[in-house]
């Protein structure tokens, strides 16, 4: 079963096949449910987005364009915004997310412990966001992880509008540059 | 509204990408984007980064049952004694009605923080999860209220606006039609059992988006 690809389960999971669907959710679950986790910060809501993300999945798995990335980075852009649904009316924008202080107070000079699907990839994130500064990395988490728009962010962190729209810019730009950099070495 | 050349776009393209900029500039973005190839390859690279940044997240394992709930959809039924369908009432009355306890409920919100516990708004979803438009939904005694916003990436045109409960037909509400990027609509339907879903319908029959409506 492991050699089956990501592609082929959800096309399996898009016909309706109950042992592809079954096999995809077992191959991601952990995935999807550990980013729910980190974004809304509380188990029970997270089980919501995590089950709220398959189900879009699931609804959507036809459409979904290899082409435009892999199967795991579009099941992980769908529980984020299914996440950031959940949390958006209730958050209070004066303060940072539950779970972003572990990643805030991180040793960015460590290698990272992590063990996931894309231990890899995760590692060249991992080098890059050690290259930021703490504010353009702060900003990107914020933004990118937990979908806090630059007006958040500049609250947040009691700065100018501007100044947090460009931290934003020049973060993501920044590692933009240091990923095609190590990808190509 | 002014049309943005490519140094405004890039200007904004981190923050489109990250998912983070508000309807109006989105729509603005997105309207050049569908006309300018150069800002559209510039879209892809960013959106690889931004997607990357997802995977700081770390793994976790999920509750019990998890899979299980999953697979049987039980999510849906613990949610959904109760959602009701249609019978369409839709007067122009009853919609303005709709939009003013919107209004109330907006402005209430940017006062004191919180909603009126009758409006719940659901996501509309498109291709690929992404939330092109929102859904307000006004729960009254025998009837539903909805209120229908886009603001994002979805083609221009008009679409049908068709109830598509699990358990009783579909109906048609209506028609919202999309300028720009952007289109709202609203309607009554009558309450009746089980899930359902608001989708938009375009004349070819491809339903580009849906919200799950919010089950009681
Ligand atoms: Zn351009």
């Amino acid at each position: 079963m492991w050699t089956v690809t990501d592609e082929a389960l959800l096309a399996g999971m898009a016909a309706n096949d109950a042992e592809a669907a079954t096999a995809f959710v077992e191959r991601f679950q952990r995935r999807v449910f550990g980013l729910a986790l980190t974004i809304v910060g509380e188990t029970r809501t997270a089980e919501d987005a995590a089950q709220e993300a398959f189900a879009r999945a699931w609804k959507h798995a036809a459409a979904f364009d290899a082409r435009r990335g892999s199967v795991a980075t579009w099941l992980l852009t769908i529980t984020r915004n299914a996440a950031i649904d959940m949390v958006r009316v209730r958050r209070a924008v004066a303060t940072p997310p539950e779970t972003f202080a572990a990643l805030d107070e991180r040793d960015w000079g460590a290698d990272p412990a992590d063990r996931n699907l894309m231990a890899d990839d995760a590692r060249r994130l991992h080098a890059a966001l050690a290259r930021l500064s703490d504010e353009q990395r702060r900003a990107v988490i914020l933004a990118g992880l937990y979908g806090y728009t630059a007006r958040e962010v500049a609250e947040l962190e009691a700065i100018p509008l501007g100044t947090a729209k460009t931290r934003i810019r020049t973060a993501l730009i920044r590692l933009r540059g240091m990923l095609v950099d190590e990808g190509r070495q | 509204m002014r049309a943005l050349d490519c140094p405004d776009v890039r200007e904004l393209l981190p923050e489109f990408v990250l998912g983070v900029l508000d309807g109006d500039a989105r729509a603005d973005v997105v309207a050049h984007i569908d006309g300018c190839g150069a800002c559209r390859t510039r879209v892809t690279e960013l959106s690889e980064t931004a997607d990357a940044v997802l995977l700081l997240a770390p793994e976790a394992e999920p509750p019990p049952g998890f899979q299980r709930r999953v697979l049987s959809h039980d999510f849906e039924r613990r949610r959904s004694n109760r959602w009701r369908t249609v019978k369409m009432v839709g007067l122009v009355a009853a919609a303005a009605a709709i939009l003013s306890v919107v209004t109330v409920r907006v402005i209430d919100t940017a006062r004191s923080g919180s909603a009126v516990a009758a409006v719940e708004t659901v996501p509309m979803v498109g291709d690929g999860g992404t939330t092109v438009g929102q859904v307000d939904v006004v729960d009254n005694d025998a009837s539903v209220g909805l209120a229908l916003t886009v603001n994002y990436a979805l083609a221009d045109g008009a679409y049908r606006v068709v109830l598509a409960p699990q358990s009783t037909p579909r109906e048609v509400l209506g028609t919202v039609t999309i300028a720009d990027g952007r289109g709202a609509w609203a309607g009554i339907a009558a309450e009746t059992r089980g899930p359902a879903d608001l989708e938009l319908v375009a004349d070819s029959g491809a339903v580009p988006c849906s919200a799950r409506l919010p089950v009681r």
